[in-house]
């Protein structure tokens, strides 16, 4: 890879290092997708970087964390040793792994990772460029910056009539050096009546106490008809020098079934937005997501779910506990357009605040034009409930320990939404970490 | 299905029953908006200095404004050109009224029309009425009543004249010119409005009412109100409005100011049913309001209740400022859209103080091709401890060429706060109107009392008269739409 130059803070650097690497970013590009690219940087140019006006980054300040001096295409960056890679891998599950680390797909040892359901990143460029999911490049400034860059991601194909034996595990790692801005773009695509269970994970080994790495990553997914996935999300680590925003697009076709399960524990500044649209009849789709903030961490959870069939279902369920100085934001919107007739959408998001310093800011949105729905959305920001803390303390336990109890308590709900045992006591196992279980005795 | 459809159509092809114009003579400005035109209203009424500095003041800052309209709500209208509007027209006043008996008789049938004798009411109801037409002030009756108690309740610009005091003090001080586009613009050009003060520990003997009408063709409707409750007071504030069929369409921007020190308390309830334009959303009141109280003192308290069943827009967020501690705010409401209709509308309560309460409770139905929104900001300051909210917005969906929206806004920045928001969307049940039909009941029948039974929380509310005026317009309204 050659020397870079280009450093990265503002979206007139982002435009210019596209000319600058274009080598890097055309390498095996088919035309059409070359074209894409052109396309999709023309559409950053007229779109810009969002400011807070945006009602949809009204609470979240992009633009500040993205005042630094990115670097894009690093000459170079510090290895990673196995022992790192053994330390982001979930105790006791068998999986096909892929490990990306600051960006690029790494050789994993062991031999499953050559399953035949995992394509190379360059399949997807030098093809033609049907199979790409969704290309809106009229609105999401982030996605079309995506789109120009992204050279790495995975690719995932699961066949017609095929259930995955393994779960997937997909491995984002990043180091803390360079100030890398990386951009990923995944593409997954479950064949009909095909199931498959897919376990993201993004680590950052950052540890200071500013913005080191920004990862922008866009992952397209596509359920055929009568296929079902399990797609689980985490993100550990990094709260203090990570900066991230994902983009899931889900299109799902008639009787198919997406469950998405975020976990964020870590990362400084997350955004996540996750837009799942039904194309056919007979959709469900469940979204739960838990959160635990410490720090200065913010925490911008957007989902969108757009009933344009009818007869389709959808679950939303989003629990939080927000502690220090920490920011959570969730905007969820359910829109139940004009010929979804029969649909029944259900969403709820809970919050607890810790502290004064913690902030909650919440948007649950209904935009519905049809009659024959059943629609219902519920938001709540409250505190653990004094008498059940009572309670735990009249009987000796340390006040402590009861908090711990009623917040793991309060997370049960989504955590038992985990059907992999090895990742529910992984991430069962982090959160009593942070919810400092080990200093109970006191 | 058909007949229900046959049932709907019907409904949507109503004619507006209070669209007619009266004839006054009126006294128009020319068309346009200028620093001339504001001095013209400002001479017309014969104000002050200081109040012509006001407006000329709001004047400047709405043009630094100008094509900067709020353009964040879920509505969609053509562009308003604000110099194709007159901005002041009055009905001609011979001399001043003493009874009844000297009003208009023109004006008095209008009244008649709308069902609304002031006979009646005098007689019936005690209620004191403020009759609003075009922007002044008429007659006002059951005044000396109310002057007894030290209560003023007079119209704007009488109130600019004897009490300016009170005007110079609290006038602009929830909603500042600055506020917004709006806001600016009737601070500029607003011509009437009511005013009322309530002193230390009286209690309003009786429901002050105003009834506004927008009767000159091509007439922006500027009002203006400003309610102080001062400690320890009760008042509760009636307003409902009617107006005549048009075609043009007609802008309507007022601001409304509510002030509650401590332990006062102002009931402010609203039926709106201005002309909504005709089923192929033609014409109809853009109605672009801001509205704003704040509780000063400690256990104070302020309560919105409105009904919504006109106007082409509605744009419209009675909001409460939870400043004194212990204060309450309460919003209810009941939005109702048919045809071509939009409305946005909602609340937002600032938590400031400790122990502060509120509630918000929406009810929207939309029919026929109407959009409505509930949106609304619950906004809990990190100085406001052991704040409470209570939110449900429902809505009732009656054809499947609407709209039901819920864009509520939540921001929390204090631990010790319990909010909690739910909103469901439905439509009638076919079980609900079986039901009902089965024991002998027309689906019509079924329909008005589904929805009135649903709207109950929030008609309840309302003080007994306006409930009766109230129900009677949701099932004009409403009579067997289901889609």
């Amino acid at each position: 890879m050659k020397a870079s130059t280009g450093k990265l803070s503002t979206a007139e650097d982002f435009i210019a290092n596209f000319d600058i690497h274009q080598d890097e970013i055309f390498l095996n590009n088919s035309n059409q997708y070359k074209e894409l690219r052109k396309n999709a940087i023309a559409a950053f140019e007229s779109l810009g970087i969002p400011s807070r006006r945006s009602e949809e980054w009204k609470y979240t300040n992009v633009a500040k964390a993205l005042n630094r001096d990115w670097v894009q295409f690093p000459s170079e960056t510090k290895k990673i040793s196995p022992d790192d890679i053994d330390s982001c891998l979930i105790p006791g599950l068998d999986a096909y792994t892929l490990v990306f680390y600051n960006g690029k797909r790494i050789p994993f040892s062991e031999s499953d990772s050559d399953s035949a359901v995992i394509k190379e990143f360059s399949d997807l460029i030098s093809s033609d460029i049907s199979n790409v999911v969704s290309l809106d490049l009229g609105s999401d400034a982030f996605d079309t910056l995506n789109l120009a860059f992204a050279i790495d991601g995975a690719i995932i194909n699961v066949p017609d009539n095929c259930v995955l034996d393994k779960p997937l595990y997909l491995l984002y790692i990043s180091s803390p050096d360079d100030n890398l801005f990386i951009q990923n773009r995944n593409v997954i695509e479950i064949g009909k009546n095909s199931e498959a269970t897919i376990i993201e994970a993004r680590i950052s080994l950052s540890s200071s106490n500013d913005f080191q790495v920004f990862s922008n990553n866009v992952t397209e997914i596509h359920c055929e008809n009568n296929s079902k996935l399990d797609h689980y999300q985490f993100q550990i680590k990094g709260q203090s020098g990570a900066a991230s925003i994902n983009k899931y697009l889900v299109k799902q076709e008639a009787n198919s079934t997406y469950t998405s399960t975020n976990i964020n524990l870590g990362g400084q500044l997350v955004r996540n937005n996750l837009e799942v649209v039904h194309e056919g009849e007979g959709c469900e789709t469940n979204l739960f997501g838990l959160y635990h903030l410490i720090g200065n961490q913010h925490l911008d959870n957007h989902t969108l779910i757009d009933h344009k069939m009818p007869n389709c279902n959808s679950n939303e369920l989003y629990i939080g506990v927000l502690d220090d100085k920490s920011t959570g934001v969730f905007n969820g919107k359910v829109l139940v357009r004009k010929d979804a007739q029969k649909t029944n959408a259900f969403q709820s998001n809970k919050n607890i605040l810790l502290t004064d310093d913690a902030k909650m800011n919440a948007k649950p949105q209904l935009e519905i034009y049809a009659d024959d729905v059943k629609c219902s959305h519920g938001a709540t920001t409250g505190q653990l409930n004094q008498e059940a803390l009572f309670y735990l303390r009249s009987r000796g336990i340390s006040k402590k320990l009861a908090l711990t109890m009623l917040m793991e308590a309060f997370m049960k709900e989504v955590l038992d939404k985990i059907k992999i045992k090895e990742l529910k006591n992984f991430l069962t196992e982090k959160l009593e970490l942070r919810l400092n279980v080990g200093d109970q005795g006191r | 299905m058909n007949g229900q459809n046959e049932i709907l159509k019907e409904v949507t092809q109503q004619d507006y029953k209070y669209g007619f114009v009266s004839k006054f003579d009126s006294d128009k400005a020319p068309v346009g908006l200028n620093e001339g035109i504001i001095r013209l209203i400002s001479s017309k009424k014969k104000e002050p200095k200081w109040m012509l500095d006001i407006r000329l003041k709001a004047f400047k800052h709405w043009l630094t404004l100008v094509d900067k309209e709020p353009n964040w709500a879920h509505i969609k209208y053509p562009k308003i050109n604000f110099q194709d509007i007159i901005y002041y027209s009055a009905p001609k006043k011979k001399k001043k009224l003493k009874s009844l008996d000297e009003v208009d008789p023109e004006m008095l049938k209008t009244f008649e029309k709308l069902g609304i004798s002031i006979d009646e009411q005098k007689k019936l109801t005690g209620v004191a009425v403020d009759i609003v037409i075009d922007s002044v002030s008429v007659k006002t009756t059951f005044k000396e009543t109310l002057a007894k108690l030290g209560i003023i309740f007079c119209s704007f610009s009488e109130a600019v004249h004897e009490h300016p005091e009170l005007v110079k003090k609290y006038m602009g001080s929830v909603v500042p010119y600055t506020d917004n586009f709006y806001a600016a613009l009737n601070s500029a050009v607003f011509t009437d409005g009511s005013f009322c003060y309530i002193p230390k520990g009286v209690r309003c003997p009786m429901e002050l009412s105003t009834y506004f009408r927008i009767n000159e063709a091509n007439t922006g409707q500027f009002e203006r109100t400003l309610l102080i409750a001062e400690e320890g007071s009760y008042v509760s504030y009636l307003e409902g409005c009617t107006a005549p069929m048009r075609d043009e369409n007609q802008l309507h921007a007022a601001v409304v100011e509510l002030i509650a020190y401590k332990d006062a308390e102002i009931r402010y309830s609203t039926v709106q049913n201005w002309y909504p334009g005709d089923k192929n959303g033609k014409g109809g009141i853009f109605n672009f309001v801001t509205k704003r109280g704040i509780c000063k003192g400690e256990r104070s308290k302020i309560s919105w209740t409105q009904v919504e069943t006109g106007s082409a827009i509605t744009w419209k967020y009675p909001s409460v400022i939870l400043k004194g501690d212990y204060s309450v705010g309460e919003f209810y409401s009941i939005a109702l859209t048919n045809n071509y209709q939009q409305a946005d509308t909602g609340t937002k309560m600032i938590h400031i103080g400790k122990n502060t309460t509120s509630t918000i409770i929406s009810k929207g139905v939309s029919a026929g091709k109407s959009n409505n929104s509930y949106r609304g900001l619950v906004r809990i300051s990190k100085s406001a401890t052991n704040a409470r909210n209570f939110s449900q917005c429902d809505s009732l969906l009656l054809s499947d060429e609407c709209g039901a929206h819920t864009f509520p806004y939540i921001e929390i920045n204090n631990k010790s706060a319990i909010v909690e928001h739910e909103a469901t969307t439905s439509k009638v049940g076919e079980d609900q109107i079986f039901y009902c039909n089965q024991r002998g009941l027309s689906t019509e029948q079924a329909i008005s009392m589904i929805v009135n039974g649903y709207c109950k929380e929030v008609l309840k509310k309302l003080p007994m008269e306006f409930a009766v005026e109230a129900q009677k317009l949701l099932s004009l309204s409403l009579e067997g739409s289901v889609g």
